[in-house]
């Protein structure tokens, strides 16, 4: 088979849950229109676009305003800031949901704090979800914009500067224009995940059209993926905004040269503050919260003979199988995605962008909609699509759809990385494809292919809904643990559970994230160093007000 | 990328792998519940949260070398999820929290019919009348509340009294919740469709408030978040056991009033699973005087089995008013979802 072939059929799989949805939807155009005119179904819609804008606009305000303090301006410990200001992208939204549940809860930390005579607010709804998803999602934007910050030429800066503009207009009118296409595409990265998460709005019961889909997959499956097509259409919309954003972010990027440093003066203790409080609420306190009920659930002990503060052996099951389908998963999408990166990168052209386009759309739609597209799809066929219900390889293939796309970019780059010349001699010196293959190209690729393997095992080990839907029976994953001692109120089991995949996750977004921003970071300071040993400080004027 | 880079990324990727690995080799020599695909084990939906079946399963397990697969979620959510997946339903034997979702699977045919003696053990009221499904433990309709908030002159007198303006912004229901539904299917059919209607939608003009789950429910009453929740009894017995001086008392409507109708939790096995003697075995071990003490003990529900000693410090079930109600009439399960959906009570 040729590799466009092999490509080709390979990107099926992406394209079967939309494909799903559109065929099922068209059979029943009268069910789908109901669906699309009914008020009880535009609200929803209406509040995913409301929680989705309102989180997106302050996530990029919080990340905007954080990655110009930490890259720009002469604030202590720059580099801690900037690896502390990553963190809270460990925490799954579930996890930052239960631990605002559980800190308001009955025995809680605040009741405790409080005494149980002062009555604590209901956290759920709009501004419950609203505040976990901004703490959670700001990074999305401040390491982009972080990135395009620090490698931004300073020369228009310095002008209006020298023209006398105020900082904060410069910031305004110079800074935020150069940086905008790293903000719109993280910010629209934040209303992508907004809008397709289920865990933080079905937990904190705000009722956007994910919520909706899941209440009505069985009671009524013509509304459900009436709005699962909606949504699907929506997200893929955004994706394709994003991807254009960020193509006219590289087009921007320039070499580099030092960025100018703003002297904060007196504003440092403010900035300080305002960073700290970031952190704290975003990270310190929600990790806070959850070892508050672990380790108060172990010293009190319960009387429930299933629960893993008792039995703490009951991890390993979760545990193992979080392991075995995350592995499954990313070395399945490795050998998926590799002959797609091949085909992408040597052959480019509309057929290559076609099949890249389809692996990036099965990313872009939500978890949930791509699972209930899995589970109707096969429940309604006969023959051996039928028997794939409920087994462990749909829930792979599901999870291969649903992060396909995060190994791809990592191996197209590294299939681009490969020197032509070290080809072509190994073919001068006879060499076939397969040795070819193994000698030269996969040395090369592996770090490479790697990272990307990595953020799939990464991405699918948080993952939830599809988990919740097309898991065999018995089968049960750390998060699907979390999820479920959350829905009956065991927070401590919940908590020891959410701090396992915290800690998990955080070892590999660590290697993954964290310590190639840090890498790129110390990169551009050492051109610094390089280039111009006495950065140009332009004086600060006092900011009004 | 630099060479230390890739070197750090391949051994956090190596070390991972290994602890998976090893976290892996545990789980399948420790744990019973793995899916482990050896055909041995018997399939379990359940309706009713691990916290409440799981110590009954691990004994039955312990007892008969049965291994069981639980796929857990809500009563509702499953006895759909077995309609739709009609003959192809993995489920050997589903457990509900409420008669309603066995109704409706009986109706649709898929249900099998359970051996007489099994049926027997159970009195007649508390099993379907075509033999389909049995009850597994009772539990009554109770309105819990908080005695910080709630003074005794101001309980209702009637569940229907909860759309009053004195209880306005202070009632917590579980609308997705097969007790709450089942409750809203019998009051349909004893009082009548539009009074229930009439009820819900003065529900949500009242600004009652929904949650997902009685627990919920239990934990906001407890926290004084909400005076009132309508739940299943035992619910307060779970807050005593969380915190012995909770601020929270258990009310029952006097008479025959809808509000405190009696439920059973039930068990039927799927047409599919037929005459599976594990399933059937199950089924049995849960209706022993073993199997019934289990539930009693753990969560204070009423046996079903005669003789079966219930819980201390509640009522006896023959000291209990409710109204009398044939479970095997609860028909409207999507009706009814349906309904409470369209009042905009949420969920």
């Amino acid at each position: 088979m040729s590799t466009t072939a092999l490509a080709v059929v390979l990107a099926v799989p992406f394209a079967l849950p939309f494909i799903y949805l559109i065929v099922r939807n068209a059979g029943d155009l009268s069910g789908l229109w109901a669906a699309l005119t009914d008020g009880d179904t535009i609200a929803p819609a209406f509040r995913s676009l409301l929680l989705g804008t309102s989180v997106a606009i302050t996530a990029g305000i919080l990340g905007t305003g954080a990655a110009w303090m930490v890259a720009r301006t002469d604030l202590w410990g720059r580099r801690s800031w900037a690896l502390l200001l990553c963190l809270p992208l460990v925490m799954p939204s579930f996890v930052g949901a239960v631990a605002l549940i559980a800190a308001f809860s009955p025995g809680g930390l605040l009741s405790q704090l409080l005494g149980n005579s002062v009555p604590l607010p209901s956290v759920s709804g709009f501004w419950g979800a609203y505040g976990v998803l901004t703490l959670l999602t700001y990074p999305y934007v401040f390491l982009p914009v972080m990135a395009r910050l620090r490698t931004m030429p300073p020369a228009t800066e310095e002008s209006a500067r020298l023209l006398g503009r105020r900082p904060f207009a410069v910031f305004l009118t110079v800074v935020v224009p150069q940086a905008r296409a790293a903000i719109a595409a993280g910010a629209l990265l934040v209303f992508l995940y907004v809008i397709s998460d289920f865990g933080a709005v079905q937990l904190l019961r705000y009722d956007t059209l994910t919520r909706m889909i899941y209440a009505n997959r069985l009671l009524d499956p013509s509304v459900s993926v009436a709005l699962s097509l909606v949504l699907g259409v929506m997200a893929v919309a955004v994706v394709a905004f994003e991807r254009r954003a960020s193509r006219v972010g590289l087009r921007e990027t320039q070499r580099l040269r030092t960025p100018l440093t703003v002297p904060l003066g007196r504003l440092k203790a403010l900035a300080i503050t305002l960073l700290g409080l970031l952190v704290t609420l975003s990270l310190i306190v929600p990790i806070g919260v959850l070892l508050f009920w672990a380790i108060r659930g172990a010293v009190q002990g319960n009387d429930r003979s299933n629960s893993v503060i008792n039995d703490p052996s009951l991890i390993l099951g979760p545990l193992g199988s979080t392991a075995g389908v995350s592995i499954a998963t990313a070395i399945v999408a490795v050998l998926v995605v590799l002959p797609i990166a091949y085909r992408t990168v040597r052959r480019p052209g509309r057929l290559g962008e076609a099949i890249a386009g389809t692996v990036v759309g099965g990313f872009a739609l939500p978890g949930l909609v791509t699972a209930l597209a899995f589970v109707f799809w096969t429940l309604n066929s006969p023959g051996p699509v039928g028997a794939l219900y409920q087994t462990l390889p749909l829930l792979i293939l599901a999870y291969l759809v649903h992060h396909g796309a995060l190994a791809l970019g990592a191996t197209q780059t590294a299939v681009a990385a490969i020197p032509p010349r070290l080809e072509d001699a190994a073919r001068s010196l006879g060499s076939n494809r397969a040795r070819r293959f193994t000698s030269v190209e996969w040395p090369l690729m592996w770090p490479g292919i790697a990272a990307g393997a990595g953020l799939v095992l990464l991405s699918t080990m948080k993952e939830l809904p599809a988990t919740l839907l097309l898991s065999p029976p018995g089968f049960s994953t750390l998060a699907t643990r979390v999820w479920s001692a959350a829905e009956v109120a065991l927070y401590e089991d919940a908590a020891v559970y959410a701090l396992v995949l915290v800690a998990l996750s955080a070892i590999l977004t660590w290697f993954l994230v964290v310590r190639p921003a840090l890498r790129s970071w110390d990169r551009v300071a050492s051109v610094q160093d390089e280039t111009q040993p006495e950065p140009v400080h332009v004086p600060a004027e006092p900011v009004a007000g | 990328m630099s060479a230390r880079l890739r070197a750090a990324i391949g051994a956090a990727i190596v070390s991972l792998v290994a602890v998976f690995a090893f976290a892996g080799c545990g789980s399948s020599s420790s744990t019973s519940t793995s899916a482990s695909g050896d055909g041995s084990s018997l399939v379990v939906y359940s309706g009713r949260s691990e916290e409440y079946v799981g110590p009954a399963l691990a004994a039955f397990t312990k007892k008969t070398g049965v291994k069981v697969d639980v796929r857990y979620g809500d009563s509702v959510d499953l006895g759909l999820l077995i309609g739709e997946e009609g003959d192809k339903t993995p489920a050997q034997v589903y457990l509900a929290q409420s008669p309603g979702p066995m109704v409706y699977l009986d109706q649709s045919k898929l249900l099998a019919t359970l051996p007489q003696a099994t049926l027997d053990k159970v009195p007649a009221t508390f099993r379907a009348t075509d033999g389909t499904w049995v009850g597994v433990t009772g539990r009554q309709r109770v309105l819990i509340y908080n005695t910080d908030l709630v003074k005794p002159g101001d309980l209702p007198k009637s569940v229907f009294d909860l759309v009053k303006p004195q209880y306005e912004g202070k009632v917590a229901v579980a609308p997705t919740n097969a007790s709450f539904q089942d409750f809203v299917t019998a009051m349909t059919q004893l009082s009548g469709e539009q009074k229930t209607k009439d009820w819900l939608d003065g529900l949500v003009a009242n600004g009652a408030k929904a949650y997902a789950k009685n627990d919920a429910i239990a934990d906001a009453v407890a926290r004084g978040e909400i005076a009132f929740g309508l739940v299943n009894h035992y619910y307060f017995n779970e807050i005593i056991k969380k915190d012995p001086n909770a601020p929270v008392k258990v009310y029952r409507f006097p008479g025959t009033d809808p509000g405190s109708l009696f439920l059973v939790s039930t068990a039927a096995i799927p047409a599919p699973a037929g005459n599976n003697a594990d399933a059937i075995a199950l089924i049995n071990y849960m209706l022993s005087p073993a199997g019934q003490a289990v539930f009693v003990a753990e969560e204070g529900e009423y046996p079903v089995v005669p003789g079966v000693k219930q819980a201390t410090g509640q009522p006896s079930l023959s000291e209990l008013a409710y109204p009398s109600y044939d479970l095997s009439k609860l028909t409207d399960l999507k009706q009814t979802a349906k309904l409470i959906q369209g009042s905009g009570i949420g969920g």
